[in-house]
């Protein structure tokens, strides 16, 4: 079978009738169920739509439909866009009508980048025709289906990992930010902790002039047993250099108020925080991000009261002040995720008396097994440790510098994206309930935790039955297109092609200078004029010459990129080349005219043939040899990122899944007599394309009444799977 | 109202829509983002009539500040003998020779814009971005 004729098969549905609700590529988008009613009924002509408007058919629906249907942002988008088209639902059909907003949809889409401006390369499909026809009984209805598939919102479905707690926060919300830059956000906040109790709050952030990242926010959460206030003004800057790629800076209040077993903290400190992240740095492996940073921080804390019998080396009611540097490693690839971190905070009562040092080292992996699966294991592995020296002499630790722990820590960084665990994280036991020693918390600490998820159902978002080898075909022509553009683009850079810009352009010139030159002499010898055919012949001629020089300044233009001029000189030696044009057209002059001009016209004709057998000689040695291989070889790396983004959309990602989840934490603290501290536990998990709400119970196996902790701690987490990476 | 009872047609079956409207864009921002291509190709079947037309449009900008700013759109209905380049690419993509096709059909949009071209040389080169798909590549 042909191309074409395949392409024909697969229009009519040939190909994929067995279970294929769909046609071709964007019919990923019948995902969406809406479109396709309950006990939908077929179209007896839906390649004749003018029956439908003889017959008097009316409209029922309109439906725009695509897998990223689930961004708010998106399925709004599509909603204008039905709005906007002529035929509504409940209009007469009108063939007439019907065909002119197919190419309408087609536009309004491709034009659409709402959640992907500017993005390097972007592929839509759009598919459009009639399904659901009613055509028995009193109302005749038919329905109009478009699908789209368009790539803009994968960049706002990719979060990199500096974004990535962002997207774990702010799920619903985070694919739109990214794009649509709101000016404020507000978010009430209502959360339980057995420590906390039940607590509530608002977030209010407010976009500030000058940058459509820099803000200020601020945030109150409240409960019986504790106060939390954040306030922050946050400034970034994309500095664009390989290990400065973005800058933020911060100034923010934090006041916090939560009891231990034993003291009640509280603590006000003013902080100032410098963060930069690298740029990417892609290897075929895997994606790297280098984060580092440095702050200062000043305030007052308390213990709630000042006879609480402290270790000796604490203080309890003092001011309070540190330096902190910080720096991490992220690795992202298909199918795994590392990260490694490390944090210094050297502190004391107060900036002039900083008296210990604080470590605090984090390293974490997840993995999916196998990838590229829609129902795979998931392992997450967290390992963090922490200790806090003292300097020489009489220096004390305040205690909220201490580490207690639970099933939430605190973050080393307070407000950062990027978290560092301030303490160790055993689910079964409450907030600042693990310490024991007096329940003052500890100078050091380590932690392990394990997750491991198998997804037992998913719906996946582009439904198998439609991803066909169709469908793959339709990306594999995208996914071609853009390699071998960037494969040209790069090849175009070699130093190689820099001398055929240099050098054949001239050449190219010369010869069309000549055919023009002899086109006005073969004018000129004619002072009557020359024959109706020949001045037909001189005409075309002209005008081609006139192109070819236009050609050649283009491709001689110094301001050109490099690259552009090369595919112009591609260009010059394919079918639709002025220069071949031109040499056909003073061949066919030649006949028309005296044997001496004639002669001439021939000896530009053979020139130009000559120039461009060598242009080609060229090109065939340049895309034979090692340039060319290494410009295909750059382009592969290039895309390795998109394609596996377009992959994790059709072999991995899910509307909904439901998995299983297990647990088990070790952790233990120093001082602390009581040992080592474990929790086990399962609970489940559903996931929403890549957010995951998992509820379930840890067990304390061996639980410390004296301390507040129960037989376990129910969990609830909200984390994010990064599968567009 | 007319009441119509009519046979399934052959080959369709419940559910399954078939098309009459495909369309296939690829764009490309160059590297150095000043430079926005668009190519579509569009597909209308119908019982009468299998016709495919090519959209091609440049977008440029002086400075990557600011927005894109039209050059030119051009729409152009494929020659019928050029029907199966339209569908291999559709189904393979752009070739290296198509590429070097739509840089220079973009630097004809230009001169049309600027009356150094006349509107039929910018589709005519716009056209023949599918006609210039190299015999080689794969159909």
């Amino acid at each position: 079978m042909d191309a074409e004729a395949a392409l024909v098969a697969a229009s009519n549905g040939a190909l994929m009738s067995n279970n294929t609700r769909c046609v071709s590529f964007l019919l990923a988008s019948c995902v969406i169920s809406g479109a396709f009613p309950a006990g939908a009924q077929t179209c007896s002509n839906p390649r004749n739509t003018q029956f439908y408007e003889d017959h008097h058919y009316t409209v029922r629906a309109v439906t725009i439909t695509s897998p990223f249907s689930f961004f708010f942002l998106v399925k709004q988008r599509f909603r204008a866009i039905v709005d906007g088209l002529p035929l509504k639902a409940g209009d007469p059909f009108s063939r007439a009508l019907y065909d002119a907003q197919g190419s309408t949809v087609e536009e309004e889409v491709r034009k659409d980048s709402a959640l992907g401006k500017d993005t390097p390369a972007k592929v839509v499909v759009s598919t459009g025709g009639i399904e659901s026809c009613v055509e028995t009984g009193d109302h005749l209805t038919v329905d109009i289906v478009y699908h789209v598939f368009s790539t803009d919102p994968l960049p706002a479905a990719v979060a990199s990992p500096d974004m990535r707690q962002a997207a774990i926060g702010q799920q619903a919300t985070a694919p739109a930010e990214s794009t649509s830059q709101p000016d404020y956000k507000i978010i009430p906040k209502l959360s339980y902790d057995h420590t906390r109790r039940g607590f509530g709050g608002v977030y209010f952030a407010r976009r500030m002039p000058g940058g459509v990242d820099n803000f200020v926010d601020l945030s109150a959460q409240g409960s019986s047993s504790s106060k939390a206030l954040n306030g922050q003004v946050h400034w970034a800057a994309n500095v664009g250099k390989e290990f400065l790629d973005k800058a933020e800076f911060n100034l923010a209040y934090s006041y916090t108020d939560m009891s231990t077993l034993s003291a009640r903290l509280t603590k006000g400190i003013a902080l100032g925080h410098f963060q930069a992240v690298s740029k990417p740095i892609d290897t075929e492996p895997a994606r790297f991000l280098i984060r580092y940073g440095a702050g200062l921080d000043q305030g007052n804390q308390q213990s709630g009261s000042t006879s609480i019998p402290l270790p000796p080396d604490t203080i309890g009611n003092s001011a309070i002040g540190s330096v902190r540097f910080y720096g991490g490693l992220t690795a992202v690839s298909n199918h795994f995720e590392g990260a490694a971190s490390y944090g210094l905070q050297i502190g004391g009562p107060g900036l002039t008396e900083l008296g210990f040092a604080k470590h605090i080292g984090d390293v974490s992996f997840s993995a999916r097994v196998p990838g590229g699966s829609h129902s795979p294991f998931d392992f997450t592995v967290r390992a963090t440790a922490g200790g806090i020296t003292r300097g020489s002499g009489n220096n004390r630790i305040p205690i909220n510098d201490r580490f207690f722990g639970g099933n939430t820590v605190s973050a080393f960084i307070p407000g950062d994206n990027w978290t560092i665990p301030n303490g160790p994280l055993v689910r079964s036991i409450a907030t600042n309930r693990f310490a024991g020693g007096g329940g003052f918390g500890g100078t050091s600490f380590y932690s392990l935790n394990a997750t491991v998820g198998k997804v037992l159902w998913a719906s996946p978002i582009i439904p198998r039955d439609v991803d066909t080898p169709d469908f793959g075909e339709r990306i594999g022509a995208a996914e071609a297109s853009a390699q071998n553009w960037f494969a040209d683009d790069f090849e175009g850079a070699s130093p190689f092609f820099a001398a055929l810009i240099r050098d054949v352009p001239p050449k190219m010139k010369s010869d069309v200078d000549a055919a023009s030159a002899e086109f006005k002499a073969i004018r000129a010898a004619s002072p009557g004029g020359v024959s109706a055919t020949l001045n037909s012949a001189l005409n075309a001629a002209e005008h081609t010459a006139t192109r070819a020089q236009q050609a050649v300044g283009h491709a001689a233009d110094p301001a050109a990129r490099g690259p552009d001029s090369m595919s112009r000189l591609r260009q010059w030696i394919g079918p639709a080349s002025q220069f071949r044009a031109l040499a056909k057209q003073v061949r066919a002059i030649k006949s028309l005219v005296d044997a001496s001009a004639g002669a001439t016209l021939e000896g530009i004709a053979a020139s130009i043939d000559t120039h461009l057998k060598d242009l080609q000689d060229a090109f065939k040695s340049i895309d034979e040899g090692p340039e060319r291989a290494a410009a295909k070889e750059k382009a592969r790396l290039f895309m390795l990122r998109p394609r596996a983004v377009v992959d994790a959309l059709r072999f991995e990602a899910n509307r909904y899944a439901v998995s299983l989840v297990g647990l088990a934490d070790i952790g233990r603290l120093w001082p602390d007599p009581l040992g080592t501290r474990y929790a086990y536990g399962f609970g489940g998990r559903f996931s929403l394309v890549t957010v995951n709400f998992t509820l379930g119970y840890a067990i304390n196996p061996n639980p410390h009444r004296e301390l507040g902790q129960g037989r376990g701690a129910a969990f609830f987490s909200i984390t994010y799977t990064n599968l567009f990476r | 109202m007319t009441t119509t009872k009519t046979k399934l047609a052959k080959g369709a079956s419940a559910g399954t829509l078939q098309p009459t409207h495909i369309s296939v864009t690829f764009k490309i921002v160059t590297p150095d983002q000043l430079r926005k291509i668009t190519f579509t190709l569009s597909r209308l079947i119908d019982s009468t009539q299998d016709s495919w037309s090519v959209m091609f449009e440049l977008d440029e900008r002086a400075d990557t500040t600011k927005d894109f700013q039209l050059v030119i759109q051009l729409q152009v209905d494929v020659d019928h003998n050029d029907n199966a380049n339209a569908a291999a690419t559709a189904k393979n993509g752009m070739d290296s020779d198509q590429h070097a096709q739509a840089i220079v059909a973009a630097d004809t949009a230009k001169d049309a814009k600027k009356g150094d071209a006349s509107l039929a040389d910018a589709q005519s080169d716009a056209a023949a971005v599918v006609s210039a798909r190299n015999p080689s590549s794969p159909s």
